[in-house]
């Protein structure tokens, strides 16, 4: 079960990274939800698992060793809801962004305005820091 | 330890308060100011006299940082009195003087200056009676900035900006490195208290033996070279000369320089009989102490002369720390801080009164400027040499100690080079304080002086500007005077550092080789001075190489070039390039991680073998639809893949028998497809081609180059061999058994959630809370915001 798990893994892995390097913003946050899910699924993947091993119900204190190790799934099912709610966030800020914006760019938002007006920009920028 | 007897708190304490006082004072305090900082400073110097008088060594100390052993202790013993006095005293005479020197139109500027000067003083006096290293650094830094602060005060003038700039950044380099020498010798002793160190010779010889010990001495070192202006540090001080004559005169004559050869002093105790220590100091001080005596010489400008035979002085006190000689070292710092306060403060009487201070300019002062005139006279001669003086006394004895010194005697040649300096520095000196006094006061008074003369400052309250250099200057005459009897003797003795035995200092000096060299050095700078212009015009043939202050400012420019260089380089503001910059550095690590302890994906064992077919599918699908949700090219398509992955992800669960994770997937999944498909409503198409083709390529390289290193390490992690397996929580008595018997309830992974790690579940329960309220507040924004920035450029349009 291990080899094809872990190949999906790193295909998710890839794709969620090929993703936010796109410049688009709704590209980016999709990206975000595929690397939540590998992450999940890596927890879950090198959790010490066997097919054999039963789900972690105990009935008997004494009678454990046949059983899962409770924790990974514990840390996942906090991973999920969490992941969520920054996906929630993600999604409202490019939706306030394309209102405010009209681009779903990152590139092309407006720089932000140097408030101290002594701040010198770099003298031959790649990509100016603020706006001048 | 309280003690209700100990002033020495209000003694630290009350220049502090008073900078308090006149920084946050209204205009009522006006001009005021200058005569609160000489109250506050001559507090100072009464509150020290019980602890003087008292037969033990005063102490006053409360926890600063208990859990670090860190407190804020002070101890008066001799040496610490002795600069404090020299502190608060000059300190006072100081804030005097200032009261006719600076007189503003801005009465706010005023202000300014006096509460830097009395949080210095304050700073200064917490150095003096420091006993805890942290606390010394935490002085140590404060006088750093504050000088700063005070060098730089006439900061419409870009020469006091980058001198005090340089000051800032030498002491501020010096003042890092030994707060790590202090750490360093801290770890290896155990305690931050300096008594408590130099008191225990079990610690000190641990100390001596560490493999830190090198380290730490010279990182100290660093520390107190920068601060006393020694070679290769020698250059701030005469740029620091664009201060304020009365801030030159405390900060760097009498006090702050001070501080790096009391640390010497302070340390010796410590570090003495390391072997790096004598040869260090010797050479470094001899150096300092020659090449600020042939500086000085070649100066015209009054402050910068004093300047320089300023380090020249602070290298031959280095010299003699080196030697180990600190049974008399209070003489020599007595000395220093009276003749060169009272030759700074002549410096400032003759620019208020002549407008200038080049010598070339300057001449026939004596008239004008009688008090003054003898006073200068005074300091240049104790600074020369001469009885009854005490800089004879001082001399005299520097050259006892060198020539009695038997570390000195086992390297003869160095020891026929630094007697040989010496003797030379010696007579500079001599020849300079000819060239200072009779340059100024004696001969013709020049035009240029005598037609400005008196004109803006006639009417100006003399009184305070001459009696602070007669004071320095009287005391230096008393207290050579004073060593016919015993008085001065008893005086170096009790504030020696660390007093082997009795100091003698006699204007009377036994018959023998030492006094033969001091009155050698006097006779061959006479022969100097009045074969000055021949020298001077040696000097200047040999003028030119490199000099030490530019190629400072050459390496702080390369320093700051460099940081330029980096941000624009890897700080661009490019979204995706951090991103890819942070994406790409797990592979690097794991490639670096790979090499160094010999893994590699050779060592996987993990097959196909024990798969299911279900796993297959489920494995398959997911590749499937994570390909679809990258390919996809409408919104819709990408959402409905996305969705998909995440019901995939939850069947793999199912394979995994986790219920409970099973279920939280299938419900976020489902909410989070609603809302997904909600906001893209509101959101643009995808652009049909939105990277270049480079772009493409160069992405889908980072994100295989990620996908692929996780998937080696989780297969590595998979395979039996190089996993060990653990049994934490399945073990009998583990979490599963404690679920059930603490916990109450079969299922663990609910147990586990609710209870056991309840605290993380409350966290998350408020990242949802937290993010509900964003979410709200973000969508009651309204769209001011797209029409302020109408107009502006974009990044893509600026760049």
């Amino acid at each position: 079960m291990e080899l094809p798990l872990a190949l999906a893994i790193g295909l998710l892995f890839g794709g969620g990274v090929y993703s936010i390097l796109r410049p688009n913003l709704i590209r980016m946050v999709i990206g975000f939800g595929l690397i939540s899910n590998a992450v999940n699924l890596l927890m879950i993947a090198c959790g010490g698992f066997t097919l054999e091993s039963a789900a972690p119900f105990v009935s008997d204190p004494d009678l454990v060793t046949g059983l899962m190790d409770p924790l990974p799934p514990d840390i996942v099912l906090t991973a999920i809801v969490i992941s969520f709610a920054v996906g929630a966030l993600f999604l409202t800020i490019c939706y306030v962004v394309y209102r405010d914006y009209a681009t779903d760019d990152p590139e092309e938002l407006p720089l932000p305005v140097a408030d101290d007006e002594t701040f010198s920009p770099p003298r031959h920028p790649r990509r100016p820091m603020f706006e001048e | 330890m309280l003690e209700s007897s100990s002033l020495l708190l209000p003694c630290v304490a009350l220049p502090f308060l008073a900078a308090v006082v006149v920084g946050s004072g209204s205009g009522r305090i006006g001009r005021a100011s200058g005569w609160i900082v000489f109250a506050a400073a001559l507090a100072s110097f009464l509150s020290l006299v019980p602890a003087a008088a008292t037969h033990g060594i005063d102490r006053f100390s409360f926890p600063w940082l208990p859990a670090a052993g860190i407190s804020f202790a002070l101890r008066a013993d001799g040496f610490g009195l002795l600069l404090a006095f020299i502190v608060s005293g000059i300190g006072a005479l100081v804030a005097l003087y200032s009261t006719a020197y600076v007189a503003e139109a801005d009465p706010a500027k005023e202000r300014r200056y006096y509460a830097a000067l009395a949080s210095f003083m304050g700073a200064m006096l917490g150095i003096a009676l420091a006993d805890d290293l942290i606390l010394l650094f935490v002085f140590w830094e404060i006088t750093s900035i504050t000088s700063f602060l005070l060098i730089g005060y006439r900061y419409e003038d870009d020469d006091a900006k980058a001198g005090a700039l340089m000051a800032l950044q030498v002491t501020a380099l010096g003042g890092l490195a030994m707060s790590v020498g202090f750490l360093l010798v801290a770890q290896v002793t155990g305690t931050f208290s300096i008594s408590a160190i130099t008191s225990d010779p079990a610690l000190i010889a641990k100390l001596l033996a560490s493999p830190l010990c090198p380290a730490a001495l010279l990182l100290v070192l660093l520390g107190a070279f920068t601060k006393s202006a020694q070679f290769p540090f020698h250059f701030w001080l005469p740029r620091a000369m664009v201060a304020p004559t009365p801030v030159s005169a405390y900060l760097h004559a009498a006090t702050m320089v001070k501080a790096g050869v009391f640390l010497l002093g302070r340390t010796y105790p410590m570090f003495g009989e390391a072997p790096l220590w004598a040869p260090t100091l010797v050479v470094v001080g001899t150096t300092s102490m020659l090449l600020g005596a042939y500086q000085a010489f070649r100066e015209i400008d009054l402050k910068a002369i004093l300047a320089r035979t300023t380090a020249s002085a602070l290298g031959m006190i280095t010299l003699l720390y080196g030697l180990g000689a600190t049974t008399d070292d209070s003489l020599q710092i007595l000395n220093h801080a009276l003749y060169k306060g009272a030759l700074f403060l002549v410096a400032g009487i003759v620019e208020h009164h002549a407008h200038t201070r080049r010598l070339d300019q300057l001449g026939g002062l004596r008239h004008a400027l009688p008090i003054a005139f003898v006073a200068c006279a005074l300091g240049s001669l104790s600074m020369a040499g001469f009885p009854p003086l005490l800089g004879f006394v001082a001399k005299d004895n520097f050259y006892a100690a060198l020539l009695h010194s038997e570390w000195l005697a086992g390297t003869p040649l160095l020891r026929t080079v630094v007697l040989l300096a010496s003797l030379a520095s010696s007579a500079l000196l001599v020849a300079t304080a000819g060239k200072l006094t009779f340059g100024v006061f004696s001969g013709a008074e020049r035009a240029h002086a005598h037609g400005r003369r008196d004109e803006a400052h006639a009417d100006e309250p003399r009184v305070p500007l001459w009696t602070a250099p007669a004071i320095l200057a009287g005391g230096a005459l008393l207290l050579g005077l004073a060593s016919l009897g015993e008085l001065t003797s008893d005086l170096v003795t009790a504030t020696a550092s660390a007093p082997e035995h009795r100091a003698h200092a006699t204007l009377l000096p036994a018959l023998g080789w030492p006094l033969f060299a001091s009155l050698f050095a006097l006779v061959l700078g006479v022969a100097l001075y009045t074969r000055r212009d021949a020298v001077s015009a040696l000097q200047k043939r040999l003028a030119g190489g490199p000099a030490a202050s530019a190629m400072w400012e050459g390496a702080m420019a390369a320093l700051a070039r460099g940081g330029e260089a980096y941000s624009v380089r890897w700080q661009n503001g490019s979204l995706r390039w951090y991103l890819a910059a942070t994406v790409l550095t797990l592979p690097a690590l794991c490639v670096w991680a790979f090499s160094e302890t010999g893994l590699s994906w050779r060592q996987i064992s993990v097959t196909f073998a024990d798969t299911p077919w279900y796993g297959f599918l489920f494995c398959t699908l997911l590749a499937v639809a994570t390909i679809a949700t990258v390919r996809a090219r409408t919104r819709l398509a990408a959402a409905i893949s996305t969705t998909t992955i995440g019901f995939l992800v939850a069947m793999l669960f199912v394979v995994y028998r986790s219920p409970d994770i099973l279920l939280t997937q299938l419900l976020i999944e489902t909410v989070s497809s609603i809302f997904v498909l909600l906001v893209l409503v509101f959101l643009p198409a995808f652009p049909a081609r939105d990277m270049k083709p480079g772009t493409q390529l160069v992405n889908l390289g980072i994100a295989a180059a990620f996908g692929v290193t996780i998937t080696i390490l989780l297969l590595l992690t998979m395979t039996p061999g190089i996993r060990e397996p653990s049994n934490i929580a399945t073990r009998p008595g583990g979490l599963l058994s404690l679920a059930l018997e603490q916990g109450g309830g079969k299922n663990a992974v609910n147990v586990i959630i609710v209870d056991i790690r309840a605290a993380d579940t409350t966290g998350e329960i408020t990242v949802l809370v937290v993010v509900g309220l964003a979410v709200y507040g973000l969508l009651r924004t309204r769209r001011r915001a797209r029409q302020q920035r109408k107009g502006r450029g974009t990044r893509s349009e600026a760049a």
